[in-house]
């Protein structure tokens, strides 16, 4: 697809308001509707190393810090790292020597080695290499178990205003799960019982003493220049956070972060657009609900002399990519008043939708939650929750020229693999007007258009066209979902076309 | 079993800094952050690299800090936003259209259960904490080694090298003097130092020693060396002009050393607190955002009356 790296031409109207070429958009076949990276809701399937193509499972990822154990980055250039060997002999107890082989990590890239830092060599070229410990890990520990305290002793002297009729009341949840479990389970300290608690004991942290004297500079600040190939840079400093080495001489060698698979899903229907296999080193999909695969491309073919303000002519591609005939027609844009009234309404029915959802939550059992307070802490994951829409853009679609459309619609054939190697031409029986259909191979149909670029443009300005593009699709999720019939729906698409500049008379 | 994989999953509270030039971002209960990175985007759709604080307007801000937000969790966090809880430090004086924007990013696009927003960057163990809005200067790279004491006559010039062929020659001078906007007097007669004296005045006069005696320096730019000598130097100074020496009977000021870099102490503070049950008392839920769509505020009325404000803290 050579059209991936170039400058997007066609673009179509996302649900959501957005502008996107076709090759960055979904389509859900549940609600038959386009989607883009913006408006799908992401999700991380699975954690993978980029270099050992390691797939960790997510707990053991999180407990990794999301990061590989085996793989190193550079600490000076942020490459990967490689391990290196050297040979050297040893003098054994007896006298004789014995080869043995000693390994070391090096960047091939900046050649920075393991060695420089004086970590020493490793024995086997999977041996665990030295780690730094935070040297404040034990007092962030000490001062996150005096903070998680003193919250709770702050919390449990509000209930004691609010609930204290029910202090002792172990709440049932619907999955019965008591509010300690569900305590203990999100890791939360859990409430001591009876209100008599003892909470006056807090855990004991060494208070900071502040000091009156403030080391001045070294003398040396100011009469020698700092040799900064020996100093470090911001970014050297921010990709190791908890230490932050001011010298090269500090730099340790990075574990590789990972990186993950994602699926995405559509988040009115909630199913899935787009997932990949777990596998890391597949790159084929469970399922890919690309827009390339469901509505028809448009493709710029030709594009005629642009003028301000003197007709000329486009030719675009239209291909059928589902296996299903389909018609096309065109129809002109709202105007801008128009698409202010569609915009409205579809914020409105948002608005609709989620007060609507809000009702029935509070209904459910996941409402327990805020009406029994902070007693009861529920994971978010065990209710129901309450869902927020985000209200979909105005499209905007800043044309520069009119545009006449062909008046009748087009018949595509559906798309067959075999026809691509087929030249005996097959003989399709469409009635098309010749100033309209200029050219017709299988499932791809050559349309053309007249344009005349606003007057007011000025060369070099970019001409614009735009129109909506109404499709037939045939929903053959319906038959999955126990409808006989495959059914078909009339659908329509925004597309804005981006021709070039405008060309000077003279 | 999925379930409770979920609701085990559901514990790691996020923790955001959107520092004005880098952010600073993690899980609630870690001794640091995940990631320090600039505090910029590539605009969705001129792909330039913005600062997310150079937002024009609403929608542009909206689309950066989608943009940016969804560049964290999926490029350094690796974890799934949705259902999460998600703790903000915020400067005293954020603006209220980046509030609220960023409240609808966190709920409507990224569906976040759960927003605590902190303003009282980190009282890690200090009674004194200075939020200041410092910008650090573009040379400030190659100037992190610049002093700051007053004599200006020595200090050697060095080559700082841009893109592996250039360098840029900076003199002593600057590298001694860039950080001298801390310390000077704007139109409103206010440096650093001065800020500080202003802020202990206008407290009780029971506090005014203990704050003095317990200054606390945060952010980066106090990481510079000589920052904490100099501003000892001009704290003491500004005291014995009259303004000062008439209203402040201080005689010493005491300083607090951090025990982890300072850039990140208000994170720290920030990941101590959602660590604890705070996070589930004082936090702004999907409902409460629902019926009120407003974020609460310091500077809003509704919310910091003394009567409304303690019965309000309960309704969200």
């Amino acid at each position: 697809m050579a059209y991936l790296t170039q400058p997007n031409y066609v673009k179509y109207a996302c649900s959501c308001g957005l502008l996107k070429p076709i090759t960055k958009m979904y389509f859900c076949r549940h609600c038959l509707k386009l989607r883009c990276g913006y408006c799908v809701c992401h999700e991380v399937d699975s954690h993978y190393c980029s270099n050992c193509l390691e797939n960790l499972p997510s707990a053991e990822a999180r407990l990794k810090k999301y990061r590989c154990a085996n793989c190193y980055d550079c600490p000076h250039c942020f490459h990967t790292l490689s391990i290196r060997a050297t040979s050297v002999t040893r003098n054994s107890e007896d006298g004789s020597k014995t080869a043995s082989k000693l390994y070391y990590l090096a960047c091939f890239f900046c050649r920075w080695t393991s060695r420089d830092v004086g970590i020493p060599d490793q024995a086997s070229a999977t041996g665990r290499w030295p780690e730094r410990e935070n040297e404040n890990s034990e007092t962030i520990a000490s001062l996150i178990e005096y903070f998680k305290v003193l919250a709770l002793k702050e919390r449990i002297d509000k209930e004691k205003i609010f609930h204290t009729p029910r202090r002792n009341f172990s709440h049932f949840s619907k999955l019965g799960m008591t509010a300690a479990l569900v305590r203990k389970r999100s890791g939360l300290p859990s409430l001591p019982l009876g209100r008599d608690a003892d909470l006056t004991s807090l855990p004991t942290i060494v208070p900071s003493v502040a000091s009156e004297t403030v080391e001045p500079l070294p003398a040396e600040m100011f009469t020698t220049a700092p040799d900064l190939t020996k100093v470090t840079t911001l970014s050297q400093r921010f990709s190791q956070p908890d230490i932050q080495p001011e010298l090269t001489s500090e730099m340790w060698p990075i574990h590789k972060h990972l990186f993950i698979k994602r699926s995405q899903r559509c988040r009115e229907c909630e199913h899935n657009v787009y997932k990949p296999e777990y596998n890391p080193i597949s790159i084929r999909f469970k399922i890919q609900l690309a827009a390339f695969y469901h509505i028809p491309e448009i493709t710029l073919l030709s594009i005629g002399e642009l003028k301000a303000g003197v007709p000329s002519e486009i030719v675009v591609r239209l291909c059928n990519p589902t296996q299903h005939l389909t018609s096309v027609d065109f129809r002109p844009l709202p105007s801008a008043m128009e698409e202010d009234l569609l915009w409205e309404r579809q914020v409105q029915l948002c608005e609709e939708r989620e007060r609507k959802d809000s009702q029935r939550t509070s209904l459910t059992p996941g409402s327990l939650n805020t009406s029994l307070g902070s007693s009861l802490t529920l994971p978010a994951s065990l209710t129901r929750q309450l869902t927020l829409y985000e209200p979909p853009r105005r499209v905007r679609l800043d044309v520069s020229s009119s545009v006449q459309l062909p008046s009748c619609g087009i018949v595509l054939p559906p798309r067959d693999d075999a026809a691509e190697y087929d030249d005996s031409a097959e003989k399709h029986n469409f009635q098309d007007d010749p100033e309209v259909v200029v050219w017709r191979k299988s499932n791809k149909a050559a349309v053309k258009f007249s344009i005349t670029p606003d007057k007011t443009l000025a060369s070099n300005e970019e001409v614009k066209c735009g129109f909506v593009l109404g499709y037939g699709y045939v929903n053959t999720m319906a038959a999955l979902e126990g409808h006989k019939e495959p059914q078909r729906v009339e659908l329509q698409v925004k597309v804005l076309l981006s021709l070039g500049t405008v060309v000077s008379d003279e | 079993m999925p379930l409770y994989e979920a609701s085990y999953a559901e514990k790691h509270a996020v923790v955001l800094d959107l520092g004005i030039r880098y952010t600073k971002f993690g899980f609630a209960g870690e001794d640091s952050p995940r990631c320090i990175i600039p505090t910029e985007i590539a605009d969705p759709e001129t792909r330039q690299v913005r600062s997310i604080y150079s937002y024009k307007d609403e929608t542009d801000l909206y689309s950066l800090l989608v943009e940016f937000i969804h560049m964290l969790h999926f490029k350094h966090l690796l974890v799934s936003p949705k259902d999460r809880r998600v703790l903000i430090l915020e400067s005293l004086l954020c603006p209220t259209v980046f509030r609220d924007v960023l409240a609808k990013v966190l709920f409507r696009h990224f569906e976040y259960t759960k927003i605590e927003l902190l303003l009282n960057l980190g009282q890690y163990f200090a009674q004194d904490l200075i939020i200041r809005t410092c910008f650090v200067t573009p040379l400030e790279r190659a100037n992190k080694f610049a002093d700051k004491s007053e004599d200006i006559t020595a200090a050697p010039a060095v080559q700082y090298r841009v893109d592996g062929s250039k360098t840029i020659t900076i003199p002593g001078h600057i590298r001694e003097t860039c950080h001298e906007v801390f310390f000077e007097r704007d139109s409103d007669q206010l440096s650093l130092p001065n800020m500080i004296l202003d802020a202990i005045v206008k407290c009780n006069v029971d506090m005014r020693k203990q704050l003095a005696e317990n200054i606390f320096l945060i952010g980066g730019s106090s990481m510079t060396p000589g920052f904490k000598y100099r501003l000892s130097q001009e704290l003491n100074h500004l005291l014995k002009t009259p303004y000062y020496s008439n209203r402040l009977k201080i005689n010493k000021f005491k300083f607090h050393t951090s025990r982890v870099k300072e850039n990140y102490v208000g994170w720290l503070g920030g990941s101590l607190i959602g660590a604890s049950d705070l996070l589930s008392v004082r936090s702004l839920t999907r409902e409460g955002y629902l019926n009120n769509t407003t974020v609460p505020d310091w500077c809003n009325l509704i919310y910091n009356t003394k009567s409304i404000s303690d019965s309000f803290k309960w309704t969200l």
